[in-house]
């Protein structure tokens, strides 16, 4: 009977000490090594309300961030808090909250809806409704087109369509006003979102159903964009789910993800984290599908491309991996078949969970999100060397860095029973 | 026989390498400067890629004008060129069975061979990039698409392989990094000439 006791109280431990939440102090500081310090400056968090330290603050309306992004001047940061249906827009000097964009339509604001679109590409509502547009969007990823001017904000769901089988929207953010100027509609559970390097192009990758929606921007009028061209990555795949709920996390096809374009705009590039895994490379003129890159781990999350390297989060399996981009689409290009391999790749391991990762502007050294390990890793790209690490609030997901290489901002997300909740900003001193 | 074969040789070295002039092409290739000729490890290579529109017999080779026309021809295995550049009509690259032709492109001195392919990979320190330019890099791979990644990617003539399997011999040159590598590629590709000898 003790002995049973003892074996119930272990596993209660065990399950405590694993589901327990870091928060870390103000002041934290990446371990020793003569490259790279990251120290923790400020802290904006929705789980503590009084605090001792005025750079770490209450702010309620942060609710299970998932992307932070610089405006392209560097002034502001915005803070997708996706389960709060809000942008946060911050200044960056300052890191007081400068404004909050409610992703909330109701019959009020309809005129952000052109013609009243609720949806494109044929695709259908399982549910009944009077008037699709009026809901309340999850903010998830966004990208800036035109300079900057405009910041793009995929909805993960609306909130009425719980299995995010539904078409979904993306927001148009005037970075002047702040302000929603428009909504377009997509396809089910649009994730992240990549604007062409000439400004022509956006593309809206739909981890719901393997394709990629992509809207014609070469106008300067908002009102003016325009879908031309659904792209389907092998496969469809149907929204036929039942009634009962499920996880689209998990149930997604490929989880197309990782979205970059080749800094010359020849090709888009499209992780698929599901699936057979591998990166699908796209005609960026066409957006001709040329097939998909093994090769590389499984489970690739985030693509990011700097200088002649291409940079790849390998969720899983927990690696950051790299190779020179030109080679791996002279390999696809060059190559028959839909699948193709490619075996030059130069990896670290971060630790399980590698979500986001972003790269000093020169490319010299990368930043990992590690999830699972509640810590941010930094990795020196010449050799893939992982080079310290520093605790993080738990759940870490999306970060960038400042356009100066001066600060690193990292959210970490909420769960079930907690989580993170909180948008973090660490210095960067590369000695 | 003698004479007959004297007669021919005259009739091929008359017809030489005739220039792309005719009715149905504007302007073709001759996209940059002429350059001097690259002297390296006993080769003397001309700095300008080949830009012929006809064998060497003055047969013409069949323009690939489409991404369709081009893989059209590599699953017929026929002869064909296509526009490096498709906006401004310049620069040619062939496919693997005008290169291979019988009636020849390059005249057979001028061929890159495998020998002089090595001499060119042993010569580390040339700086490539001096000579050559981005429409230079231009590829097509076998769907038919023109890409630059800016790769120079020469047709390699290895009667030992030639006609065998799916891969044809290319010496590849990364006009970025001046790295330079001999690989199997696929025979639907395009491929740029020089001449070398």
């Amino acid at each position: 009977m003790n002995f049973k006791l003892l074996f119930f109280a272990l596993i209660l431990s065990a399950k405590a000490s694993f589901c327990q939440v870091v928060h870390v102090k103000i002041g934290e500081k990446s371990e020793a090594n003569n490259e790279v310090e990251l120290v923790l400056k400020n802290r904006i968090q929705s789980y503590q309300s009084s605090t001792s330290n005025p750079n770490d603050v209450y702010e309620p309306l942060i609710n299970s961030p998932k992307s932070v992004n610089y405006s392209t001047n560097g002034k502001k940061f915005y803070v997708q808090s996706l389960e709060g249906g809000n942008t946060l827009v911050f200044d960056a000097i300052t890191k007081k909250k400068i404004k909050l964009i409610k992703h909330e339509f109701t019959t009020s604001n309809q005129n952000l809806f052109k013609n009243g679109e609720s949806s494109v590409f044929d695709y259908k509502y399982n549910v009944t409704k009077e008037n699709y547009n009026i809901f309340i969007g999850k903010p998830v990823e966004s990208c800036f087109s035109h300079n900057g001017k405009y910041l793009w904000v995929t909805y993960y769901r609306r909130n009425y369509d719980s299995n995010a089988s539904c078409p979904s929207a993306v927001a148009i953010i005037d970075t002047e006003k702040d302000q929603i100027i428009r909504v377009m509609p997509t396809g089910p559970l649009p994730k992240m979102i990549a604007c062409s390097p000439d400004n022509k192009s956006i593309v809206v990758t739909h981890w719901g159903d393997n394709t990629l929606g992509i809207i014609d921007i070469s106008s300067s009028n908002p009102n003016e964009f325009k879908y031309k061209k659904h792209c389907i990555i092998d496969y469809q795949l149907k929204m036929e789910f039942g009634s009962g709920h499920v996880d689209r996390d998990a149930n997604c096809g490929y989880c197309l993800r990782g979205t970059v374009f080749s800094p010359d705009g020849q090709f888009l590039l499209v992780g698929k984290m599901g699936g057979s895994g591998g990166i699908a490379v796209l005609d960026a003129i066409t957006f001709e599908l040329l097939g998909t890159v093994q090769g590389m781990k499984s489970n690739v999350r985030h693509l990011v491309i700097n200088g002649d390297n291409l940079f790849m989060s390998s969720n899983g399996p927990g690696f950051v991996q790299k190779c020179n981009y030109r080679q791996f689409l002279k390999t696809r290009i060059e190559n028959e078949g839909n699948e193709i391999n490619f075996s030059d790749f130069q990896s670290a391991n971060v630790g399980s969970g590698a979500r986001t990762i972003a790269t000093t502007s020169d490319g010299k050294y990368l930043f990992a999100a590690v999830n699972n390990g509640s810590k941010v890793a930094v990795v020196r790209t010449s050799d893939m060397v992982v080079l310290t690490t520093i605790k993080a609030d738990s759940y870490p997901v999306g970060m960038d860095i400042s356009p100066d290489d001066k600060e690193l901002i990292v959210t970490s997300q909420g769960k079930t029973g907690g989580g993170g909740n909180s948008v973090m900003i660490f210095s960067i001193t590369i000695k | 026989m003698r004479l007959i074969s004297v007669v021919c040789l005259l009739f091929l070295f008359s017809c030489g390498e005739k220039k792309p002039s005719s009715q149905d092409i504007d302007k073709v290739s001759t996209v940059k400067k002429v350059k001097k000729p690259i002297e390296i490890n006993g080769l003397v290579i001309q700095p300008n890629m080949v830009g012929v529109i006809t064998f060497l017999n003055g047969d013409k080779i069949p323009f690939a004008k489409t991404a369709n026309d081009w893989k059209k021809a590599i699953a017929l295995g026929q002869p064909a060129w296509c526009y490096a550049d498709t906006l401004n009509n310049k620069g040619i690259l062939y496919n693997y069975y005008a290169v291979c032709d019988k009636r020849g492109i390059q005249k057979d001195g001028n061929k890159l061979t495998p020998q002089k392919a090595s001499k060119l990979v042993a010569a580390k320190e040339i700086k490539w990039n001096q000579f050559f330019e981005m429409i230079d890099c231009a590829e097509k791979g076998p769907m038919g698409n023109i890409y630059n990644l800016n790769y120079l990617n020469l047709w390699i003539q290895d009667t030992l392989i030639q006609g065998q399997g799916k891969l044809s011999p290319c010496l590849i040159i990364d006009n970025k990094t001046n790295e330079i590598n001999i690989k199997n590629v696929n025979k639907g590709n395009g491929f740029h000439l020089l001449d070398i000898n």
